[in-house]
């Protein structure tokens, strides 16, 4: 009797691990790359909303690892009048979080709303006449002229993405947050265990049907959910948000720091390069103000700038972490080319850029460098970036600020004593720098076209509007050259090299998808 | 006594008001727009303003603060400017793992100190008081990040005793993940406090041990250590209370940077958080809390004097 | 009134805390007898020297980048080792000494001559003392770490900024001591005789009231110098301090944040760097406290 009930209560202790192993597999522990402060992906462009957008809303095309648009909510898409008329129907069975069908009307108001803040989406705006629901499940498109790549703008995976919702939120104005999160995505946003930095959560959405066409890859194809909650855990500092991931704390860290990796790979933790387009750094030039309103001197500059030396610092010793000779199109994608490229390659002679700049005109006037401090991956950049700088013989004073302030300051069009700035540094992801279509350094709209730096170059624009236009693969890459070497001769930004983003994760998760931190189809155990 | 009460009550009002008006003028004059963090990295300069415009930072200073301090005067702290949710409700959210760690502290503090102290007091003169003595300088030295990652390094990544990160929430029926997850930090938040309460109780324990009637009690033969404990230790009691109410901005100093190194979810981190992004609200939010909890916890001390040192009246 | 606190032998103690060099038996004594003096004396000594003579040192330019030459362990060339963009850390913890030192001493000199006046004029002028006081009140009871985070965000990151906002945190403790020690004075005899007398303010403060508040001022003064030192630590650590272009001992910790799992080096040297000025800097006060109001030794 004793016995027995001895036996029973070690059976009962040793049970409950594996009941509570059972549970845990249906959780999954993330820790995402920053604090998820937004929540729509609409209002913000940061990454970090945009993974969480993706969880929540759905699109009506998917972007696959190719890079090309299928259908996702969409069950297919008509063109008619010479592609002056396409109808996209949406497919049967789609709910949103709330239990209401997904129509035709609320798929057309959240265009509009995406519309009025994504570049990619204001260009398709500017050539449509009318966007209207003629009845439930036909999205219909009025055009001024052909867009090929409608598809393309509304199944993109960057920000912001066209995230579907329903027309009651999708009214609300688009300069406006909303913070009710109802999608028809994958995913269920839990409003009520949003803890703003250190805890989101969010739990299956048994009603999802997935699309039963494709396969799946980046945003294509069926997105399958198979946890019951994923959680996302904060963690800000990169040593404590490793070692939470040795410890077998958390299961997965969306950006782990370059030199970590080995540590990370040593306790056994898979380490990996889920998207080949990585980060593209990039220097910008105030072009309204001297000295960088010549030309001549930001070409220059390119002689200073060692992609080299700024791969090493952010990504690490590994050389599979980054990637040199980086131009205007991020390498590996069908329109990167090294032509014209030669003055960004080889040797660093700070003297000839030193002549170069004295020849160009440059008398030692004062050069502002904005340096954020607040985020490391930034910060590096903005190091190396004001060191090469000073090397080059500029008479450079670096400012170091936050992130926030940078950003603010960067749109200060003034002389540098009213609060203006000379140079400042960012990242693009690759995904930015596929096609002109979403490249938005590559633009010379001027002090008009609002985008920071505001080089002019009717060349660049001209060539932009050509390939919008080109018919096929081998035109487009023939204007992607010509952009190219435009670029090298207006130098509206410099490229400074390209570093892989590795993603680790314990060895018990399998099926993460290519791409950025995406939930679907991923398994634990 | 009552009177005293109400009076020190009314007195808190001018500090309070003095500290809303200060955090209010201090990050309405701050650099940093949150408008252009919100719009983020992409976003045209046309975008930032009228974000500005519709969250209504473009209004004058007079107008913003009359109309925020009628808002918090009514028991509402406003709304993030970021996340759009209630500040009152994030404070809320944060306030357990906070007080947790602090209790804990402080708990910790005084278990280990006040013995430290009493025998420093005792052995005074000797090796014993010199090593107690040099411990609380050296733990008083030592930057609490330093000593926290020296912890985690040690008993969480090395030994694997403790976990490195996170907060779980306190419940009645099984404690132990809860006090798993605040024995780094509070160990870690505790050194400086331990060094602190060590001190004053040795100090106190020397001068009460000098007095009068305890050479009495030695006189008539009571043995050491009941004179150590009951008369000197009630005694001693007073200042190490006075000590808490004076340590307690210092604790949530602290905690602010114990919370960043292990990851809890305190009002530390939100403010620190806030402060970065510029989220106005919450700053001037937890702020205010805090300078409030601060003149509260000092009131309450002064009453606690009564309790301890009957000679003290009001 | 003890007699020690009015001895004005005390002004003249103050520089023995360099301890003289000419006569041996003298320092030997000495050392005996404020053994705290002594060794927190000697070592802030060596810490002022390593600041001073940084460029003598065997440093180099602890802004150089190398990136090619990056988190090297600590060796016969790189005594400390390198940081993730290939930097000195010898180099940058010895330059950072400046910083802190810079900061330490200059915020506790501010705060001193700022508090005093307050603490003077509070204790004086009864009119302002009301106002005044409460105005401390309100400073003191929001978290020194917190204010000082929120005045940086005010600004842009300078060493400068970085002193005032500590100064401006630090300075009711010694407005409040000042205070404290004149109203305590006001009741004294030979105080209320010489008010009595019709001597004028000023001359009372001078004659009476400063002599006096020197010996707690001295000692606070150098408390304020090592907290001061953790609150710049602290504030760059957490990326609210100096800046990062320049090498200061929180800013070095600050970057070797992220690696400390891996290279634990770059926190450890600035780490026991600040530790050991602090504890230095501390021993010093105590024992000037000790030696200089047994009184207030007690006390706290």
């Amino acid at each position: 009797m004793k016995r027995r009930t001895v036996l029973q209560g070690i059976g009962a202790a040793l049970a409950a691990p594996r009941i509570a192993a059972a549970q845990a597999a249906r959780v999954l522990k993330f820790i995402p790359q920053s604090d998820l402060t937004v929540l729509d992906p609409i209002w913000t462009t940061a990454y970090v909303t945009r993974n969480h957008g993706f969880m929540v809303f759905d699109t009506l095309f998917g972007s696959d690892g190719s890079f090309k648009a299928s259908p996702q909510m969409a069950a297919g898409m008509t063109v008619e009048s010479d592609g002056r008329l396409v109808r996209i129907t949406l497919r049967d069975g789609l709910k949103w979080h709330d239990g209401e069908k997904v129509l035709a009307r609320d798929c057309a108001a959240s265009i509009k709303r995406w519309g009025a803040r994504d570049s990619f989406g204001q260009t398709v705006m500017a050539v449509t006449d009318e966007l209207s629901a003629p009845d439930d499940k036909t999205i219909q498109f009025r055009l001024k002229k052909p867009f090929a790549l409608l598809a393309d703008a509304l199944g993109k995976s960057s920000s912001n993405f066209a995230a579907m919702m329903p027309e009651r939120l999708a009214l609300t104005d688009p300069f406006k947050q909303i913070t009710e999160m109802v999608g028809s995505g994958p995913y269920k946003f839990k409003a009520d265990e949003r803890n703003v930095g250190h805890l989101v959560v969010y739990e299956c959405n048994a009603a999802y049907v997935p699309s039963p066409t494709g396969t799946a890859s980046w945003t294509a194809g069926p997105k399958i959910a198979n946890f019951d909650r994923v959680e996302w855990h904060v963690i800000p500092d990169p040593s404590t948000a490793a070692a939470a991931l040795q410890g077998g704390e958390m299961d997965w860290w969306e950006t782990p720091t370059g030199d970590l990796l080995p540590t990370l790979r040593k306790a056994g933790i898979t380490v990996a390069i889920q998207d080949p387009t990585g980060l593209i750094g990039c220097m910008r030039f105030n072009q309204l103000q001297p000295p960088f309103d010549n030309p001549a001197i930001r070409r220059a500059i390119i002689g200073a700038i060692s992609q080299e030396d700024f791969n090493l610092t952010i990504a690490g010793d590994d050389p599979a972490m980054s990637r040199t000779g980086v131009g205007v199109f991020t390498p590996g994608t069908p329109l990167a080319s090294d032509v014209g490229l030669e003055p960004l390659i080889g040797k660093r002679d700070y003297d000839k850029v030193k002549r170069d700049l004295a020849a160009a005109g440059y008398k030692g006037e004062k050069v502002v460098f904005l340096a954020p401090t607040d985020l490391a991956v930034l910060k590096m950049q903005g190091d190396i970036a004001g060191d090469a700088l000073k090397r080059a013989g500029l008479n450079v004073e670096v400012q170091a600020m936050d992130w926030g302030s940078v950003v603010g300051r960067r749109t200060n069009k003034g002389p540098i004593d009213k609060g203006g700035w000379n140079v400042a540094c960012t990242f693009w992801t690759g995904g930015d720098h596929l096609t002109p279509a979403g490249h938005t350094f590559m633009r010379g709209t001027g002090e008009a076209g609002g985008n920071w730096g505001w080089p002019s170059s009717t060349v660049l624009e001209d060539l932009r509007t050509q390939w919008f236009d080109a018919p096929g693969l081998a035109a487009q890459q023939k204007l992607a050259q010509a952009m190219q070497r435009q670029v090298m001769q207006d130098v509206p930004y410099v490229p400074l090299g390209q570093v892989l983003q590795a993603t680790a994760f314990r060895k018990n998760i399998t099926g993460v998808p290519n791409g950025f931190a995406m939930f679907w189809n991923v398994r634990k155990g | 006594m009552f009177a005293y009460i109400i009076r020190r009550v009314i007195a808190t009002i001018p500090v309070v008001a003095i500290v809303a008006l200060f955090i209010f003028s201090l990050l309405y004059f701050a650099p940093g727009d949150p408008a252009a963090i919100i719009a983020g990295d992409q976003a045209t300069p046309a975008d930032v303003e009228r974000i500005r415009a519709s969250l209504g930072l473009d209004r004058p200073f007079v107008v913003r603060f009359f109309e925020w301090s009628w808002q918090v005067v009514q028991g509402n702290l406003g709304v993030s400017i970021f996340t759009n949710l209630p500040v009152s409700k994030m404070i809320a959210q944060r306030i357990e793992p906070s007080l947790s760690l602090m209790l804990l502290t402080l708990t910790f503090a005084i278990s280990v100190a006040v013995p430290l102290g009493v025998l420093a007091a005792w052995k005074h003169g000797t090796w014993i008081d010199r090593l107690v003595m040099m411990f609380a300088v050296f733990f008083f030295s030592v930057p609490v990040f330093v000593v926290g990652y020296l912890l985690a390094y040690t008993f969480a990544l090395q030994l694997d005793w403790f976990p490195v990160q996170g907060y779980t929430p306190f419940s009645i029926s099984d404690p132990w993940p809860w006090l798993r997850n605040l024995v780094l930090p509070a160990a870690a938040l505790g050194g400086a406090f331990v060094a602190l309460i060590a001190r004053i109780t040795r100090a106190t324990m020397l001068e009460v041990l000098s007095q009068d009637y305890i050479r009495t009690a030695r006189a008539k033969g009571v043995s050491q250590r009941p004179i150590l404990f009951m008369h000197a230790l009630k005694n001693a009691a007073v200042p190490i209370v006075t000590i808490i109410g004076i340590g307690f901005a210092g604790l949530i100093g602290g905690a602010v940077v114990t919370e960043s190194v292990f990851a809890i979810p305190g009002v530390g981190r939100l403010v620190v958080d806030a402060i970065l992004r510029r989220d106005y609200p919450i700053i001037q939010g937890v702020v205010l809390m805090l300078s409030f909890t601060y003149v509260l916890v000092n009131l309450c001390v002064d009453l606690l004097y009564t309790l301890f040192d009957p000679r003290i009246r009001y | 009134m003890s007699s020690t606190i009015l001895d004005p032998a005390i002004a003249a103690e103050l520089p023995d805390v360099l301890p003289a060099r000419k006569q041996r038996g003298k320092v030997a004594m000495f050392a005996y007898r404020h053994p705290s003096i002594f060794a927190g004396g000697l070592l802030v000594s060596l810490v002022v020297a390593s600041a001073v003579f940084a460029p003598l040192l065997g440093t180099v330019d602890p802004t150089a980048l190398a990136p090619a030459k990056r988190l090297r362990v600590p060796s016969e060339i790189y005594w400390f080792g390198t940081d993730m963009l290939g930097r000195d850390i010898y180099s940058r913890v010895l330059y950072g000494t400046r910083v802190s030192l810079q900061v330490g001493v200059m915020v506790a000199l501010f705060a001193s001559v700022i508090g005093m006046f307050i603490g003077l004029t509070s204790g004086f002028i009864r009119v302002l003392d009301t106002v005044v006081m409460r105005v401390m009140d309100g400073l003191m009871s929001i978290p020194g770490i917190l204010l000082a985070i929120a005045l940086m965000a005010l600004t842009r990151g300078s060493v400068g900024n970085v002193i005032i906002a500590i100064t401006i945190t630090e300075i009711p403790r010694v407005a409040r001591l000042v205070r404290g020690v004149v109203l305590s004075l006001r009741e004294q005899p030979y105080v209320e005789a010489a008010v009595a007398a019709g001597t004028r303010v000023p001359k009372i403060i001078w004659k009476h009231i400063l002599p006096n508040t020197l010996a707690p001022i001295t000692v606070q003064a150098t408390f304020i110098c090592a907290s001061a030192m953790i609150t710049e630590a602290t504030l760059s650590f957490i990326g609210a301090g100096t800046p990062p272009t320049i090498p200061s001992w929180g800013n070095i910790m600050a970057e070797g944040r992220a690696l400390w799992q891996v290279k634990p080096f770059i926190v450890l040297f600035p780490a026991m760097f600040l530790s050991i000025t602090v504890l230095s800097i501390n021993l010093l006060g105590d024992g000037l406290r000790d030696a200089l109001d047994p009184r207030m030794a007690k006390k706290i």
